[in-house]
């Protein structure tokens, strides 16, 4: 009885070394190599004024601010403030603005499955290809 | 411990059984997969029926698991010992049944991986959201009823203190957990077929039906292994052992049947006698129109009820295995075809603005509630095995 | 990594920022005393002098991106023309003129006063704005399709499949939706707050469609009778329909 109880947490211990130990030392080795760099963000030409936060709090908070916009937008139907045409005006282009760090650290937001960043015009004017269907 | 020859070919069984729940669990997830990247086009869903295979079987497996209340209600309010057994089988079985009810949901959803979004923004005036919380309730209390059961049996512990007001907890809460399901169709105005008080006691009737039919085949399964009756033989002789067990179930399930038969009397009559062309028409596009594509099952489901019923109703029935595990099999299946195939895309038909498009699942969808069956048919595996394990060795104490 | 006190405070004000938006977002369902409450009045004598005529769909459908589909089992409809039989099937007698039998209008959510779908909606994805209109969050609806149960007009269309496939062309000032959640019309609510009517009433070619706050619409009825959809489920609906 206790041989086939040790041998069946030798085969769970096993079973979760090779489960765990490899992603741990990828991620371990990945996080300690040199060859992290921070994604350079196009920057609006100096005449656009600043934005509507600094960058370090925007990098922390755009999430929690558009989540506030979409909720002001689509809930209390209070519209006319900021809106991603807002962030677009300055940062024009989104695979040179947004997907940029979101590409650098393997994040997918869903945003685009429906809103597209930038006007018709201007989005045609980048990326000829867009708004195809 | 040698085992003998009928243990093993059980034991065979058993592993048989998980395997096939195992690889349907795997098609049906791949199938999933499919589902999750192309969206609920795979099924046979469309925009007057939006819902179909997937919220039937939900309907039908709440149903399986409010029925652990009619082996509870016997033992703990009526005395009815034979039951002490089955009792960590009904709870086994409501566990497993909650569980493949919540991934019907889950399979069902647009978009599931916004799934907690009903415990992040609740809505207390959604039947929806009541029923995720009676039946995670639901799911909990069982578990920890059989466990405690189970763990009390190993170790030869007596019963803990708040185990009876768990129980007597848990015979309103199954009740709650079926009502609920039935109020998320029975408090919609623009569904006529629907919208009836009898619908709540329909499906308890039907449940009591199906999930003590089910619970039937499992005793019948088991028995000479770990079954035995815990009742002293009655003045009239000595029963066979298990057999109080397996006359009561049959019972249950008679009784249930024809109260379910009856309260579909009372609709017909309403229905049709009112000559209201709601109530008409919804029972015509179910029983009568080619196009809702549901005639087959639902007359199908008549008979075989019918036929479960009056087999039930014969001694010799009792008496013989065979009949009995054909009997419990076709009421089972009778109220399968009834609540898990027609009722819910029945509901749409015919639409609101009076057109008749049926519904038939696809192949795809088939697959991935197999998957979901196998899932719930593993957990049941699961806690048999866990039954049989405990029993077999005897208390530990 | 430390958390530098700054940034924590600066976490704690954007939290405490949203949180204040948090009390709106539990509110009543039916529109408060004195607030603006939008119908839209159908004058279905005007709309059958074009008989035939879609433009109204078009221009909703062009306007808000929604997909056409073939197959009528997973269509996306906002707005569409149905026979007056089928919307009314209660007013037919034998008595009812030829020419009102042969009637079409437009059919459309009627954002009602006390909705269904949104008594029953599990996350509060479809909700009542405090200007009557029945609204839809499609960020936060899991597609679980109960509105569509409840809705008793046959008012809602699910993305049975990703529509942009199905987009003819896109407007790109409005988002198009994705595979998995609920549409249906909102009162195009993105043009009321810069004071335009709505996509379809702008576009109806005899100007049957007359949108606006309830009071304000009874002036504009010529007609005796003025129905609704369904009366009798105490749903009050505003889309109203002059016959």
């Amino acid at each position: 009885m206790d041989a086939r109880r040790t041998r069946g947490r030798a085969i769970l211990g096993v079973a979760a070394g090779v489960v765990l130990v490899p992603p741990i030392l990828s991620a371990a080795a990945f996080s300690l190599s040199s060859r992290t760099t921070e994604p350079f963000l196009q920057s609006p030409p100096p005449e656009k004024g600043s934005c509507v936060e600094d960058s370090a709090w925007m990098r922390t908070h755009h999430m929690d601010y558009l989540k506030q916009l979409r909720d002001e937008v689509v809930r209390d139907g209070v519209r006319g403030t900021v809106s991603l045409r807002t962030c677009s005006e300055c940062h024009v282009e989104q695979a040179r603005f947004c997907d940029k760090c979101h590409e650098a650290v393997d994040l997918r937001p869903d945003c685009w499955d429906c809103h597209d960043y930038s006007s018709a015009e201007a989005g045609a004017a980048a990326n000829p290809t867009r708004g195809a269907p | 411990m040698s085992s003998t020859p009928s243990e093993e070919s059980r034991s065979h069984f058993v592993a048989l059984s998980a395997g096939v729940a195992l690889a349907a669990l795997l098609v049906g997830f791949g199938a999933w997969l499919v589902q999750l990247s192309r969206g609920l086009v795979v099924t046979g869903l469309s925009r007057d029926v939006s819902w179909g295979l997937y919220v039937s079987q939900f309907t039908f497996l709440v149903g399986v698991a409010a029925s652990a209340v009619m082996v509870v209600v016997p033992y703990y309010l009526h005395d009815f010992r034979a039951f002490g057994r089955l009792l960590v089988y009904g709870e086994a079985l409501a566990v497993a049944a909650v569980v493949g009810a919540g991934l019907f949901v889950l399979v069902d959803l647009g978009q599931p991986s916004r799934v907690m979004n009903v415990l992040l923004h609740p809505s207390p005036r959604s039947p929806m959201f009541w029923d995720l919380l009676a039946l995670g309730g639901y799911l909990v209390i069982n578990a920890v009823l059989a466990g405690t059961a189970l763990w009390t049996e190993r170790y030869g512990l007596g019963t803990p203190w708040w185990l009876r007001p768990l129980v007597y907890l848990s015979i309103p809460w199954a009740v709650s957990i079926h009502t609920i399901t039935a109020f998320i169709y029975a408090g919609l105005p623009g569904r006529p077929s629907w919208e009836t008080a009898v619908l709540a006691p329909r499906f308890l009737a039907s449940a009591f039906a199906s999930g003590p039919a089910l619970l039937l085949l499992l005793v019948l399964a088991e028995r000479g292994g770990a079954w035995t009756d815990d009742a002293p033989p009655d003045a009239t002789g000595a029963p066979e052992p298990g057999s109080r067990v397996l006359r009561a179930l049959a019972r249950i399930i008679a009784w249930a049947l024809a109260l379910n038969a009856f309260l579909f009397g009372v609709e017909l009559f309403t229905a049709i006698y009112s000559h209201h062309p709601e109530h008409s028409q919804a029972l015509r596009a179910l029983y009568l129109d080619p196009e809702g594509g549901l005639r087959f099952w639902m007359w199908a489901s008549q008979a075989t009820c019918l036929v479960a019923f009056v087999a039930l109703l014969f001694p010799a029935t009792l008496g013989d295995h065979r009949l009995l595990a054909a009997a419990a099999a076709l009421a089972f299946a009778g109220i399968w075809m009834e609540k898990g195939m027609g009722l819910i895309p029945g509901g749409f038909l015919p639409s609101p603005l009076a057109l008749v498009r049926g519904y038939a699942p696809t192949l795809l969808e088939v697959l991935i509630s197999l998957g979901v069956w196998g899932a719930s048919a593993l957990v049941l595996t699961g806690a048999l095995w866990t039954i049989r394990k405990v029993r077999a060795e005897g208390s530990r104490f | 990594m430390t958390r530098s006190r700054r940034s924590f405070l600066a976490d704690a004000g954007v939290l405490t920022l949203v949180g204040c938006f948090a009390p709106r977002l539990l509110g009543t369902d039916a529109p408060a005393e004195g607030r603006r409450r939008y119908a839209l009045l159908v004058n279905l004598a005007l709309c059958n002098q074009k008989p035939g005529c879609q433009e109204c769909r078009i221009a909703c459908h062009e306007a808000h991106n929604v997909p056409s589909i073939p197959d009528p089992a997973r269509e996306v409809k906002w707005i569409w023309k149905e026979g007056f039989e089928r919307i009314f099937p209660t007013e037919v007698n034998p008595l009812l003129p030829e020419a009102v039998r042969d009637f079409s209008g437009p059919v459309l959510c009627n954002h009602c006063d006390d909705p269904p779908c949104v008594r029953v909606c599990p996350t509060g994805a479809t909700f009542v704005r405090p200007d009557g209109i029945v609204a839809m969050d499609q960020h936060r609806c899991i597609g679980c399709r109960y509105c569509m149960a409840a809705c008793p007009y046959g008012a809602r269309s699910f993305n049975f499949q990703d529509p942009r496939p199905f987009l003819e062309a896109t407007e790109a000032d409005y988002p198009t939706r994705t595979r998995g959640v609920v549409e249906k019309c909102d009162f195009c609510s993105e043009r009321l707050g810069t004071g335009r009517q709505p996509a379809c009433v702008e576009a109806c070619p005899t100007q049957a469609l007359v949108f606006g706050e309830v009071a304000e619409l009874a002036k504009s009825i010529s007609s005796q009778r003025v129905i609704r959809r369904r009366p009798e489920l105490g749903t009050s609906p505003h889309v109203f329909y002059a016959l």
